[in-house]
């Protein structure tokens, strides 16, 4: 399934050329302060919110996104390019964003088997969907994303972040299996079961024209 | 063979046929994640698409599904940037002041 994730749906605010990020690498490989400099202030808000989507704790996703600008201070020297700076940085805040996740206790959850039961009887009369607009047009409504995000957040954490690995920051099945420690079978059951108990929660928003 | 048991295998030979490679609601809901990824083998793709081309219940769930998917994706992001959370300055200049205490790349 192709698609944008929010990671590239980003990329404007933190995009540059080919040229120029070169230009920026070379200069941190030097050392150079100002280059340091224009590294955190490029990329910092962008990865804040990255890890604030993975933590859901602002302190936890400054310590991350701390931990993964040093952790870019100290390896850059090892970079590749095989991939784009962006997307480095990307994956250096998810993993410290989980690291943080792991050691925190959650709150109580409600269990997924409420918010999407594994026999779905209702799957017999799922209706004709009315969507009278795109996603794109739906997305840029406050009440449509408030819905979304705190549906999101409903899910229990086991189901939430393959929500957010998967679909949001767009790490394949396989990607998010190894960043969980897990199989790539139970993260697509789980992965599908969120996506259900995500979809009963905002089929009212298919019904509707908005909030 | 009595009548009871040639009437048993008749239907049973009819059901098999008739049945034979459609998918139910049950196994076609298993195969979404890898449907929605490409990664069915191209005969069981075939079967899920005949079963979603016979199956209105199923179809409808993948089209919701498909726009959930969509949707999380969309609203994760604040339409520009400068409408979303924020790093604390604070933690910014943290960030840039940390740096001095680490070792330079070699």
């Amino acid at each position: 399934m192709e698609y944008a994730t929010a990671a590239n749906m980003d990329a404007a605010a933190t995009h540059e050329s080919p040229a120029e990020e070169a230009a920026l690498i070379a200069a941190l490989r030097r050392g150079e302060d100002a280059a340091y400099v224009t590294l955190v202030r490029r990329y910092g808000d962008y990865l804040y919110r990255v890890a604030l989507r993975v933590t859901r704790n602002e302190t936890e996703a400054g310590e991350a996104v701390q931990e993964a600008f040093i952790s870019t201070f100290r390896g850059i020297a090892g970079f590749e390019s095989r991939s784009s700076l962006r997307t480095w940085l990307h994956r250096l805040a998810v993993n410290a964003a989980l690291m943080r996740r792991r050691s925190t206790e959650r709150k109580a959850e409600v269990s997924i088997e409420d918010l999407a039961p594994e026999v779905d009887l209702e799957r017999e009369s799922q209706p004709e969907w009315n969507f009278t607009e795109s996603v794109e047009t739906q997305a840029t409504r406050d009440g449509v994303r408030r819905a979304v995000n705190e549906a999101i957040d409903r899910l229990p954490e086991q189901y939430r972040i393959l929500i957010v690995l998967r679909d949001i920051e767009g790490y394949d099945t396989r990607e998010v299996a190894q960043m969980l420690d897990d199989t790539e079978g139970n993260v697509k059951v789980r992965l599908h079961r969120a996506r259900t108990a995500l979809k009963r929660q905002l089929e009212p928003l298919y019904r509707t024209k908005a909030i | 063979m009595n009548i009871l048991a040639r009437v048993k295998d008749f239907l049973t030979y009819w059901a098999v046929k008739i049945t034979h490679g459609m998918l139910t609601c049950r196994e076609a809901d298993q195969f979404m994640v890898d449907y929605l990824e490409y990664r069915l083998d191209p005969q069981v793709r075939e079967r899920f698409e005949n079963h979603l081309e016979n199956c209105i219940c199923c179809r409808n769930f993948l089209t919701a599904y498909r726009r959930t998917i969509e949707l999380a994706r969309a609203c994760a992001e604040p339409p520009v940037p400068a409408a979303g959370p924020r790093m604390p300055p604070a933690l910014m200049e943290a960030i840039i002041a940390a740096r001095k205490g680490v070792s330079p790349p070699s």
